[in-house]
């Protein structure tokens, strides 16, 4: 037999088995049945019949450990499991989620909606709560049909017409996250150990490491007939580390890694190299001169640029942003027109699993509306080509790709998942450093910033407000063009204006690396990923941070003796 | 010899056990604690003049189930301490006032949670700290509340902490042993009760288990370990009538320790019972109103007492409130009503009441409610709150009022919108009777006086609304509209199981739908007789703001001569447009 036979054999078998795998599934199980009676009758009911159901299911099961100064800090291991009903009335075209303008604050969007089932596989105890829950959201969203149809008579077109929703097609798929794998006794005594590095520096206000262990099961299945199962086992290991200068001014940084197996989470040797390397940045950084507000060439080291270009562009390419009366709409009329320098792509591909030998946490297989996650192209050579789109369609962005996505309790928005960009003007870390210098004398600067660290920020898309943004970066430091050492400053945020700061990207580094996050919007909390090379921006805005006021503690630490 | 050594070493090994220095936890309060007083000053700022540390070391076990199924189920070790600490001095200080004033942002301020281990350095870190961020908060208050106090004129002047004497005390620790395999299958079929009842939309079932001690140390001296021991099981069951009202009860078990409970054949058959009930009552139509005599049975009578005695002499003072902002929202649970009625009548006066959270048991039942020590460190004491119908005595806790300056040891914290503080609130509650009568003679003159008032029919009350947990949705509610302030709040809940009984044939029927109307504190003195048999309420009280107090209340039926109930108001809801999936085969 060949071995190509044997490749195709042995993908049969698996595939068998995933389809099984689901069939007995006493959860599955539940929930088809249930679906399937609650659609028959309410899809019947006038004058707003039920015309999509979906159940979603988070099994969970997470282990949580955290020490401080050599003690036990946090201890838990919990499995729940949260259940999600989402409900359709009326038609695609226009149904009891359309936006609604005006009629004031709608607080009910902000209270999570989940409710928690049972984790025994009580098909009795389940299906009691899917009822109770399917009967409480469709009357809710009877109601609001009605309030859509009122709106409509009173208040002009909207400027997109795209129906509310778009059709899917029928998936099944099985994929489980496998147990978590951990000896707790093991990691309490190392995360002990490792939080000893902490306690010879008693100006460090609060310091810990932690891990997170989580598996994940999403069930959804739908009035389409999808049944879903998509698993994830994610490890995250955390080192936060706080301060406070003597001017008041709070100063955290950390650092964090992610693996799907434990054994891919680095040594002890690496984790200690990455403490001290983190209490020497919080040293350097508390005893940094704050910087005046700056406007000037940069580099945005790679991971940094992976949250910079999170926070400034990839919220705003958000489908459901592009649909909103209520959104600034930064990119929605710029389809097939320029929007920065030709040698850089963007990408958000859910479907990658790994980069450069590395876990993406972004990734997932389906997203929240039963969609199987595709590779969505943003911007290719600069030009802007399309958006993250969720079963809620835009102008000229008719289906799904695949980044419907919420954490649980939440209402599904378009959210990113693997946002990579490339670019094909990339050089040597070295270069990009000696290109930032011959800026900075180019434009007659005596210094240019390189940013280390951003631990997120703030971008306003909303239409009320400036489309601005700020960055928050933790660590920077200013390179000087009369060649004195580089030099940490800190009580800088990154401002600008998004289309403005793109079309400064002037040169890339070679140097492609991942961040590996949890982003949070409207529909909650999501695992997200960037992969960046560094970029080097010949001018960049940077004002005086808000500052705290409190005192650094007035007493010293105890135990200093020790 | 022999004999001798081993009592020798068994008394050395309890006397180590209960040597309070022994604990790393005390020992890193204590050094922080003398520091802090020794130490702690802002140059040209107040030191602190008073601190108190409180800590509870506890394993918590929560367990929910729903209609047969496991819901969820865990064991977390917790432990959290509080900071009690003031500046400028007992006359004035920056406690007794609602104020903005949030503290520093960097550092914690009077609560953390503290490191898991016996581990002196990381727990003394940990209390620096947070001693540190309590302190500021205290000068940035105490300021703010001088400056309210110069703006308003003719504000009283009564001192902000009383004195008393320092107490010591370890009692036993408790070791937590929970059997969380075992509970989780009688909670499982606590649930499963449930699918008995067609008429019941929706039911879950929780129970939660702390085990542990409380430490408290302050710079009086006061040094002590008392036991925490509480476990709760509570039901909740929901549906709606055959006209659209949506109907709940709820009913909880509640003991020290899972030995203390109901045996479990019982819990089963009160939860039976209350769902036959609740069945019973969604079938029928709203009753029309009532005026004329009222009987409380149970827990009726204890929660009547509860709400409108126990909650009138708790917290009663009330706190200087830093604007109308702060005023607005203070006090949701109504509390301290009866706080000017010292040496009025209250009741009437064949009837008594004191509070004695001293009390752990009652005949055969173990009392929840008690406590040895307060949580300001002070050995609670028994409080004579009516004497023959007068008011003799209030809940106190360190803040003085106006006609008692002492604590009785009744402080118990409680997490508010504007921070925390310790209230005085009830622990064991009794209500007494010079004269009573039997259950007969009882139902005898309910029958007799409604007959006078011209009704047919005279009421029975034998469950009052309970407050209960909020579930999530009602938590995030409470963030976008809080609570209204004291006065918008009935003095008493709405009845959740009344029956009418016929003056003729003494046939009673249960109702639905009645609500009190216009009742205020004085219907304690419309109280006209009340039963030999006191009932023994066990409970958590679920104040507006989140807090579980375990409580109890040793209350005898009452008869009240005149009540007016009307029709509740409602908001009647559409039925499910499918039926119940467990119940349709039927």
């Amino acid at each position: 037999m060949t071995r190509g036979l044997w490749l195709r054999l042995a993908i049969v078998v698996l595939l068998a088995s995933t389809v099984l795998l689901g069939a007995d599934d006493p959860v599955l199980t539940a929930l088809v049945q249930e679906l399937n009676r609650s659609y028959r009758t309410l899809s019947q009911v006038q004058p707003a019949p039920l015309y999509y159901l979906e159940y979603e299911v988070w099994d969970e099961h997470a282990v949580s450990i955290s020490a401080s100064l050599g003690a036990i800090t946090g201890d838990s291991d919990e499995r729940h499991r949260n259940l999600d009903v989402d409900v359709r009335v009326g038609s695609a075209k226009l149904d009891n989620t359309h936006e609604i303008r005006g009629g004031g604050f709608d607080f009910s969007d902000y209270i999570p909606s989940n409710v928690e089932v049972p984790i025994d596989n009580s098909g009795d105890g389940l299906k009691a709560l899917l009822w109770a829950q399917t009967d409480r959201k469709f009357k809710a969203a009877q109601e609001r049909y009605t309030k859509v149809l009122a709106e409509r008579q009173v208040k002009v077109l909207e400027t997109d017409t795209s129906s509310d929703f778009t059709s899917g097609p029928a998936a099944t798929y099985a994929s489980r996250a496998s147990e978590i794998v951990l000896d707790p006794a093991a990691w309490r005594s190392r995360l002990k150990q490792l939080s000893t590095a902490f306690r010879p520096y008693p100006w460090i206000l609060s310091s810990s490491v932690s891990l997170t262990a989580t598996q994940v099961n999403r069930y959804i299945v739908n009035s389409e007939r999808s049944k879903i199962i998509d698993g994830n086992t994610r490890y995250y290991l955390r080192i936060n580390v706080s301060t406070l200068a003597d001017d008041g001014m709070e100063l955290y940084l950390g650092a964090r890694w992610y693996a799907t197996k434990p054994e891919r989470l680095p040594g002890d040797k690496a984790i200690t190299a990455k403490i001290d390397s983190v209490i020497a940045n919080l040293d350097a950084l508390r005893k940094a001169p704050v910087v005046e507000p700056y406007s000037g060439p940069a580099i945005m080291m790679n991971e940094a640029c992976g949250v910079f270009f999170h926070e400034i562009f990839g919220h705003r390419i958000e489908g459901h942003r592009q649909k909103s009366e209520f959104e600034g709409q930064t990119f929605t009329k710029k389809i097939s027109e320029p929007i920065m320098p030709d040698f850089i792509s963007v990408v958000d591909d859910p479907t990658m699993t790994m980069f450069g030998g590395r876990d993406l946490n972004g990734h997932y297989v389906y997203d929240d509306e039963g969609i199987a996650a595709q590779k969505a192209e943003i911007v290719s050579s600069g030009i802007m080509k399309g958006f993250l789109l969720s079963r809620s369609p835009i102008a000229r962005f008719p289906q799904s790709n695949g980044h419907g996505r919420r954490s649980y309790g939440r209402r599904v928005v378009t959210r990113q998942g693997v946002l990579s960009i490339k670019s094909t003007k990339e050089v040597p870390i070295d270069d990009l450093r000696a290109a930032l210098i011959a800026e900075c004398k180019r434009q007659n600067k005596p210094y240019g910033l390189i940013f280390y660290d951003i631990s997120g920020g703030y971008t306003s898309t909303g239409r009320e407000g400036a489309q601005s943004f700020k960055v928050i970066p933790l660590f920077v430091k200013r390179v000087y063009v009369d060649g004195r050492p580089e030099e940490v400053v800190r009580g800088v945020d990154i401002v600008g204006t998004p289309l403005l700061s793109l079309s400064k990207i002037t040169l890339t580094g070679d140097d492609y690396a991942i961040f590996n996050g949890t982003c949070g919007a409207e529909s909650g909390w999501v695992p997200v990923s960037s992969i960046a090379p560094s970029i080097l921006v010949s001018e960049i805005e940077v004002e005086k941070k808000a500052k705290g006021q409190d005192k650094p503690p007035i007493l010293p630490a105890p135990g200093m003796a020790q | 010899m022999k004999k001798a050594l081993l009592i020798i070493l068994i008394i050395l090994g309890i006397g180590f056990a209960d040597n309070l220095e022994s604990s790393v936890l005390m020992q890193a309060m204590n050094d922080e604690l003398n520091r802090t007083m020794a130490d702690l000053r802002i140059a040209n700022q107040d030191r602190p003049y008073y601190v108190a540390y409180r800590a509870t070391d506890e394993l918590v076990t929560e367990i929910q189930a729903g209609f047969g199924g496991l819901i969820s189920s865990a064991s977390n070790k917790n432990r959290h301490l509080w900071v009690d600490l003031r500046v400028g001095s007992a006359a004035m200080d920056n406690s007794n006032f609602l104020s903005e004033a949030g503290g520093p942002s960097a550092i914690e301020s009077d609560q953390t949670g503290l490191p898991l281990d016996d581990d002196y350095y990381a727990l003394r870190q940990s209390i620096w700290l947070v001693t540190d961020g309590t302190y500021k908060k205290a000068l940035e208050r105490l300021s703010r509340k001088k400056a309210v106090i110069q703006n308003r004129q003719g504000k009283d002047s009564l001192p902000d902490f009383s004195a008393c004497d320092p107490c010591v005390e370890i009692e036993p620790e408790i070791s937590a042993v929970p059997d969380r395999a075992q509970w989780e299958n009688q909670l499982k079929d606590i649930s499963k009760i449930f699918q008995r009842y067609p008429g019941i939309d929706e039911s879950s079932v929780t129970m939660r288990v702390d085990r542990g001690s409380q430490y408290f140390l302050d710079s009086e001296g006061s040094r002590s370990r008392t036991a925490i021991g509480r476990v709760a099981i509570e039901v909740l069951a929901k549906t709606r009538s055959i006209d659209g009202d949506p109907l709940e009860d709820f009913v909880g078990f509640y003991a020290q320790a899972v030995d203390g409970l109901p045996a479990w054949d019982r819990i089963y058959q009160a939860v039976a019972a209350m769902a036959e009930t609740l069945s019973q009552l969604s079938r029928l139509k709203k009753e029309e109103g009532y005026s004329g005599p009222v009987l409380f049975l149970g827990q009726a009578a204890a929660e009547l007492m509860f709400q409108a005695l126990a909650k009138g002499s708790s917290d009663p003072r009330s706190p200087l409130k830093e604007n109308d902002m702060v005023g607005r929202n203070a006090n949701p649970d109504n509390l301290g009503t009866l706080g000017d009625r010292m040496g009025r009548k209250v009741l009437p006066e064949f009837l008594s009441a004191y509070d004695d959270p001293g009390l752990k048991r009652w005949g055969e039942v173990s009392l929840v409610g008690g406590f040895a020590i307060d949580d300001q460190g002070v050995r609670a004491q028994r409080v004579d709150l009516v004497k023959d119908g007068k008011m003799t005595g209030l809940l106190m806790s360190r803040a003085p009022v106006k006609k008692i300056s002492a604590t009785n040891g009744h402080a118990r914290f409680r997490n508010e919108t504007y921070g925390g503080r310790a209230c005085g609130m009830p622990g064991v509650m009794v209500v007494e009777s010079r004269v009573n009568q039997t259950p007969d003679e009882l139902m005898a003159e309910l029958i007799a006086t409604a007959k006078e008032y011209g009704n047919q029919y005279a009421l029975i009350v034998s469950r009052l609304t309970p407050t209960r947990p909020k579930s999530t949705p009602e938590q995030y509610l409470r963030w976008f509209m809080p609570p209204a302030g004291a006065g918008d709040k009935p003095v008493l809940s709405a009845p959740s199981v009344c029956y009418r009984v016929d003056v003729e044939t003494g046939k009673a029927e249960l109702v639905r739908g009645l609500d009190f109307s216009g009742v205020t504190a004085r219907v304690l003195r419309d109280i006209s007789a009340v039963s030999r048999d006191p009932y023994v309420y066990n409970f958590t009280y679920h104040d507006s703001d989140g807090n579980d107090l375990p409580t109890t209340v040793i209350a005898p039926a009452v008869l009240i001569d005149e009540m007016d109930l009307v029709t509740k108001e409602t908001k009647p809801t559409k039925a499910p447009v499918l039926p119940h999936p467990f119940f349709k085969k039927r």
